[in-house]
């Protein structure tokens, strides 16, 4: 508590409303945009959800990071929030995409959705498995650490929205 | 029997455009190659990197406050000014109250900056205070006196008007003509609606009569013309769009109404991210193409589905480097991986889901303008280049599927 008690502490007003506002705009717009397009009440908050646990692991992750792993944190893990918040994009927008095309086609049910879901979540999962470990190779110090750690967390990301919307929509 | 010529004008055209496009995807992918530079040495094609240009320095201001309130106002103007300048990594910490030399009670502000943006305007969006005002000369000083040429510079031989910058909505810096012919910056006061009044008055008052702005104790002599004004236009001495944007900044940041002065700045050792460049390019030919032949085996995927990720994610970003190295655009190269690793990520998914191409499309772009708006240091950086790529991506799937086809039909 106290890291973040000193983070923000030592932002100014400015930076304080920069990050609020990313974080107030966006995270109901984006629920809002599901609801919309999909007209489903359970996938908006399946999507809200999901956007609080990209948020959540990442705060969770910054303090493993400090506490376990005694690392500074530098500038560059600002970036993390918006890298996981692209893999979330991707994620959730494929399971909307499937589910606004194939919802009033008879015979759609949810479990089609979830395989759906499995499979572009296993081709992600690969593919986030291949680029950052390849790339790892190439780097040392501070940004070996970003990459591992914003790849760890996208692909905890992706399972536990896989887990989230097996849970909430198929339970 | 007479032999008739078959000729197909469709059939050549496209082979043409499919010759062409051939050559633009070479083009680009020898651009965007590293090293790429050392092959030939009729064009430069260097890719102009941050690492050489980042600096850093800690600036220690003394406040004559030690009002929370005053204190933390002059921490946000301080820091929108360097936001919007661009400086790339800020932070300005509260060092505590302190007792001043003539024991007066102080606030201590420690401004640590890391970035690639000219040091000296960079200095001078911290230093100054920048008050405003319009004075008018002191009748009894002589600013004709030849023992002190330099009368007019200081504010002590001037009287307030009793305008400063609060009586102004905004102060507009523009490029204007002036009368011998030449462009000249300019700043043009504007004031708020129900001072305008009032303004125009003060103008008339002084017409072919010296006002002055008086800026931090430092005073601009303004002659105001003998016709009527409409306009208050103060010439600027700076010519760079640098310059003019430092000073911009400066006249449209806020109003620090606390004094302070610039008591130390110790300059530190930059923090910058090295990436080998050379050695993560081929990393990621060799990660791409592992990636696609992985897909291919598990036949996971559709071989023309591949085959059109794979050319498109090629496409992307090789005009991506092509564009910042013919432009000569400067990056940090630590952003360049990322850059590339949520290029593929959105390529891949968009070619196999074809049913969510245009919400994820219009949320990520969304996303990102709202970082880039309200955004801030790198997050802001990156969010400007993802929008970009989000586009080019886009560009780059319909024209990778163009290709595929006409290949087809050869």
């Amino acid at each position: 508590m106290e890291i973040f008690l000193d983070l923000w502490n030592n932002w100014t007003t400015l930076e304080k409303i920069s990050g609020l506002s990313c974080f107030c705009i966006i995270f109901p717009l984006l629920p809002i945009a599901v609801k919309v397009i999909t007209k489903n009440k359970p996938l908006s908050i399946f999507s809200t959800l999901s956007l609080l646990s990209t948020a959540l692991f990442t705060l969770i992750g910054i303090v493993a990071l400090r506490i376990v792993f005694d690392l500074e944190i530098s500038h560059i893990f600002l970036l993390t929030p918006l890298v996981l918040l692209f893999v979330n994009i991707l994620n959730i927008g494929t399971c909307v995409g499937y589910y606004s095309m194939h919802s009033k086609r008879k015979g759609f049910n949810l479990i089609e959705l979830k395989e759906e879901y499995q499979k572009d979540s296993i081709q992600l999962t690969i593919l986030i498995l291949l680029l950052f470990l390849s790339l790892s190779i190439f780097l040392t110090s501070t940004f070996l650490v970003f990459i591992i750690f914003t790849g760890l967390l996208s692909l905890g990301i992706i399972w536990f929205n896989y887990a989230l919307l097996y849970w909430y929509l198929l339970k | 029997m007479k032999l008739k010529p078959k000729f197909d004008i469709k059939h050549l055209l496209n082979n043409l455009f499919l010759i062409i496009a051939t050559s633009i995807i070479f083009t680009a992918v020898l651009v965007a190659l590293p090293l790429t530079e050392k092959i030939t040495e009729r064009t430069s094609f260097d890719l102009v990197t941050k690492e050489n240009q980042y600096w850093s320095k800690e600036y220690t201001l003394e406040l004559q406050t030690t009002d929370r309130k005053s204190v933390e106002k002059v921490r946000n103007i301080i820091f929108k000014r360097l936001n919007k300048f661009g400086v790339e990594n800020i932070k300005i910490t509260n060092i505590g109250k302190e007792v001043g030399e003539e024991e007066e009670e102080i606030t201590v502000l420690k401004v640590f900056v890391n970035t690639t943006k000219d040091p000296n305007l960079v200095k001078e969006l911290v230093a100054n205070q920048f008050q405003i005002r319009i004075v008018v000369r002191k009748e009894e000083v002589d600013f004709f006196d030849e023992e002190e040429p330099f009368a007019y510079l200081f504010a002590e031989n001037y009287e307030p008007t009793g305008w400063d910058r609060t009586n102004f909505r905004n102060i507009h810096i523009t490029e204007l003509k002036t009368t011998d012919n030449t462009y000249t910056y300019f700043a043009i006061f504007k004031p708020w609606v129900s001072k305008q009044a009032d303004f125009t008055k003060l103008l008339d008052t002084y017409r072919g009569e010296y006002l002055g702005i008086d800026i931090d104790g430092f005073v601009s002599p303004y002659l105001v013309p003998l016709e009527e004004q409409k306009i208050f236009a103060v010439p600027l001495n700076y010519q760079s769009e640098e310059d003019v944007e430092a000073i911009n900044i400066l006249y449209n940041s806020g109003i620090i109404s606390t004094s302070y002065s610039l008591v130390t700045e110790e300059n530190l050792e930059p923090q910058i991210i090295k990436v080998n460049y050379v050695g993560i390019s081929i990393g990621f030919v060799v990660s791409l193409l592992l990636t696609y032949l992985s897909l291919v085996l598990l036949k996971h995927d559709d071989i023309n589905m591949v085959k059109k990720a794979l050319l498109a994610s090629i496409l992307t970003i090789c005009i991506y480097l092509s564009i910042l190295k013919i432009f000569n655009i400067p990056v940090d190269t630590f952003l360049l991986p990322i850059v590339a690793i949520l290029t593929f990520l959105l390529i891949k998914t968009l070619v196999v889901n074809l049913d969510s191409v245009i919400y994820i499309e219009i949320a990520l772009i969304t996303v990102f303008l709202i970082v880039k708006i309200v955004g801030y240091g790198y997050a802001e950086i990156l969010a400007s280049h993802l929008i970009w790529l989000v586009l080019l991506s886009k560009v780059s799937l319909i024209a990778s599927e163009w290709y595929l086809n006409k290949l087809k039909e050869i």
